[in-house]
């Protein structure tokens, strides 16, 4: 087994998890964009496991002042498209949307030998989280302890969902959660089909397509000094579905398969 | 009716207009354009009537505005407020007894107004709220189980708890609105004295309705929707996302629960163990006493944050059902950040900043310097080609990583405080000067001023050309790599870079 670091700069990165839910934690978008750089690196990594460490987020959220309180405002942006009833851009409606600029380093754990350079270039062209990916510098690893030790400061991310199991509210137990442990939050870690598949008109690159809900669990942050030692292959993040619900995990005992069985 | 008329009809008719109040607090006024409309205090009446929220609730669900006009009781007598709250309650049984006479001479099914609106209109999942204006996404939640812990539609229904309805589009007439008020069981309803019959077949056909849309299946998605592409044992699925404001409705419940809890708990808490002391007359006690309440919170602390996020814009009714108060105040939950590195900005008040190249970086340096060496017409010149071969490879790498570092030193130094003696100063120029021995060299003043234009670049390009002169030493004659023409040439090729930094 093969490890590669990546120590990636995102820009305007989504922090939407639903529409109730923002945080600057897209580890879903994360997870996946791992799986995009598999399949676009020549000959493939053989991807087996994602490790996500968080180093640092700016969200773009303004402390404007409003009759003596701090108020936090998202930063929003403007619509592109004149239209007519608007005289000049400037007048062009407000897109809602919520972004971050993040600082994560990435594990990869892989079947072959990766080449920076390639992964490297091949990571600059491509999205993370709807953002822009500004830098990334990536070192390979023969042994997990070795990528581990050349992390030297960061959060490791678990997906901490199990505390909802068996409440009588999932809602406010994830609120309860929350509020609970430090630096406990709430991300979307999977989709659950509201329909089985069927080909659409209008789907992207027409395959078949489905309409989602998200399903929102609960990530928790633990200093990389403390976690280092826990981490082995088994709590990597990987993805699968469940029946027809897609998840990411790195919940040991989740067994997840290659392939989606309607359950509707 | 004119100006004068109007103004002493609503005087006589005060009591009236304040009991039709309409509004979810019931604090809008009727309308002045629709009282001019009346002719006498007959039709007046009727207009205030068909304001308040009880009789609306009848007129609109079952569009009995028509029958209404020509059956409504006559007018109370003026100034007289018990007679006008009985002329109320008079339209209200009229209303009520009209629907069930309706109903049961066949002429009205609740059921089949309900299920048609529900069809209509109905939905638990709307593209709407990604896109006002995406189209046919509308799906209602599925009965499926699941085993994950994840909060979603199918865990919350294991657990018996409703997803609210929402709209996948607007109702002019209003019946969809009044459908939910009554599967919501709305106050409203009951206020409206809604036979108990009338709301059995109305949630029956709701019922009906949802089980008959739920096996619908859109045959176009929307290009405004996004798509996200899912591996599966064949290839791909792609899967559309789709938000429910009834979803944001248990959120935003959850959330005031948890606060209201919390602030139950302090004020069990706050309250004295021993019994109050006699209370004394007096202006003195009374000031402890409202001191005291002062300092207790009088409503629950927001312990969650909420942030704007307009879905919908200003007229949240395109996009949701479900008032803006639940569907565009998101929750927002933040991450560790990293501390502002203090270190830096105070070490930057005494001394000048330097930039230290790595080793990896002077190593590939020297072998795009080799390489460029190498062509004459390159390597001999400081033409605009040569510049632009120049700014690439190793040189732009080292150039970005600098620039980053002295916009991240600018930020972090105009956000910290330096301790100057007992009070905190803010850093800027005047305080390099007091405190360094020798003045600021233009870069340092660059970065306290946060200005970034061309003086920056020539103060960066000059650092980095004296930064490789210094350290890209030849390995086999201890010489510097870099001759006169070479620094000239870097020097445009770093300011070059940083223009389109």
């Amino acid at each position: 087994m093969n490890y590669v670091t990546i120590a990636l700069r995102a820009s305007k990165t989504s922090m939407l998890q639903n529409l109730s839910i923002l945080s600057p934690a897209p580890v879903f978008a994360a997870v996946m964009a791992m799986h995009a750089l598999d399949k676009k690196i020549h000959g493939g990594l053989g991807l087996q496991g994602v490790g996500l460490i968080h180093q640092n987020a700016q969200p773009w959220i303004e402390h404007l002042e409003d009759k003596g309180y701090l108020q936090s405002e998202i930063v929003h942006r403007r619509g592109a498209v004149l239209f007519d009833s608007a005289p000049d851009p400037s007048q062009n409606s407000m897109q809602p949307m919520a972004l971050a600029d993040l600082e994560w380093t990435i594990l990869l754990a892989c079947d072959r030998v990766g080449n920076p350079a390639e992964i490297e270039n091949t990571l600059l062209n491509m999205r993370f989280a709807g953002g822009d990916v500004r830098s990334a510098s990536v070192r390979c690893f023969e042994d997990m302890d070795g990528a581990l030790r050349s992390i030297r400061r960061g959060f490791w991310i678990d997906d901490d969902s199990d505390v909802l199991a068996g409440a009588d509210d999932p809602m406010a137990a994830l609120l309860q959660a929350q509020r609970s442990a430090p630096w406990r939050v709430p991300a979307n870690l999977g989709y659950a089909l509201l329909e089985p598949p069927a080909p659409r008109k209008g789907a992207r690159d027409a395959h078949p397509h489905a309409f989602a809900e998200h399903m929102i669990g609960l990530l928790r942050y633990t200093p990389i000094h403390q976690a280092r030692e826990t981490i082995s292959l088994a709590n990597l993040w990987r993805y699968g579905w469940d029946a027809d619900q897609f998840l990411v995990t790195n919940r040991p005992g989740v067994s997840l398969s290659p392939a989606c069985f309607p359950s509707i | 009716m004119d100006q004068e008329t109007l103004a002493q009809m609503k005087l006589d008719y005060a009591g009236l207009l304040a009991l039709c109040k309409s509004g979810s607090s019931r604090t809008t006024p009727v309308p002045d354009d629709k009282l001019k409309k009346a002719v006498d205090p007959h039709s007046f009446c009727l207009i205030c009537a068909s304001n308040k929220p009880e009789i609306d609730f009848y007129l609109k669900l079952f569009s009995m505005q028509d029958w209404f006009a020509g059956h409504a009781p006559p007018a109370p007598p003026r100034g007289d407020d018990a007679a006008a709250r009985a002329y109320l309650d008079a339209c209200i049984d009229s209303l009520s007894s009209e629907v069930m006479r309706r109903m049961d001479a066949g002429q009205c099914d609740p059921a089949l107004i309900a299920s048609e609106a529900v069809l209509d209109c109905g939905t638990h999942f709307s593209g709407k709220l990604i896109h006002s204006d995406a189209n046919g996404a509308a799906m209602f939640a599925p009965a499926a189980g699941t085993t994950q812990p994840h909060v979603s539609s199918r865990s919350l229904a294991a657990r018996g708890i409703r997803l609210p309805l929402d709209q996948s589009k607007l109702d002019n007439k209003g019946v969809y609105q009044r459908v939910i008020k009554v599967l919501n069981q709305d106050a409203l309803v009951a206020q409206a004295r809604v036979p108990a019959s009338v709301i059995a077949a109305i949630e029956a056909g709701a019922a009906r309705a949802i089980k008959q849309a739920g096996q619908r299946r859109p045959s176009v998605v929307d290009h405004r929707l996004r798509q996200v592409l899912l591996p599966t044992a064949e290839g791909y699925l792609a899967v559309s996302p789709l938000a429910a404001g009834g979803w944001c409705v248990l959120a935003d419940q959850a959330a005031r629960a948890v606060e209201m809890a919390q602030f139950l708990q302090e004020q069990d808490h706050a309250e004295p163990p021993e019994s109050p002391q006699p209370k004394k007359k007096g202006r003195k006690t009374k000031d402890i006493a409202a001191n005291d309440t002062a300092s207790q919170p009088k409503k629950p602390r927001r312990l969650f944050e909420r942030l704007e996020f307009p879905v919908g814009g200003a007229i949240v009714r395109n996009a949701s059902i479900h008032p803006a108060r639940a569907v565009q105040n998101p929750l927002y939950f933040g991450v560790p950040q990293r501390q502002v590195d203090l270190r830096a900005a105070w070490s930057f008040v005494s001394a000048p900043v330097r930039l230290f190249l790595t080793q990896a970086e002077l190593e590939k340096f020297a072998a795009q310097h080799a390489q460029i060496r190498d062509y004459d017409s390159i390597g001999q010149s400081s033409s605009i080609t040569a510049v632009g071969v120049q700014a690439s490879g190793a040189l732009a790498a080292i150039v970005y990583r600098q620039h980053r570092r002295m916009m991240e030193l600018s930020a972090v130094v105009s956000e910290a405080d330096y301790p100057n003696g007992e009070t905190r100063v803010s850093i800027d120029e005047a305080l390099l000067r007091a405190k360094r021995s020798e003045p600021p060299s233009e870069l340092d003043l660059c970065i306290v001023r946060r200005s970034f234009g061309a003086e920056y670049r020539a103060a960066m390009a000059q650092a980095i050309t004296d930064a490789l002169y210094r350290c890209a030493i030849d390995k086999k004659t201890q010489a510097p790599l870099l001759r006169a023409i070479d620094r000239e040439r870097i020097s445009r090729a770093v300011e070059k870079l940083l223009e389109s930094a």
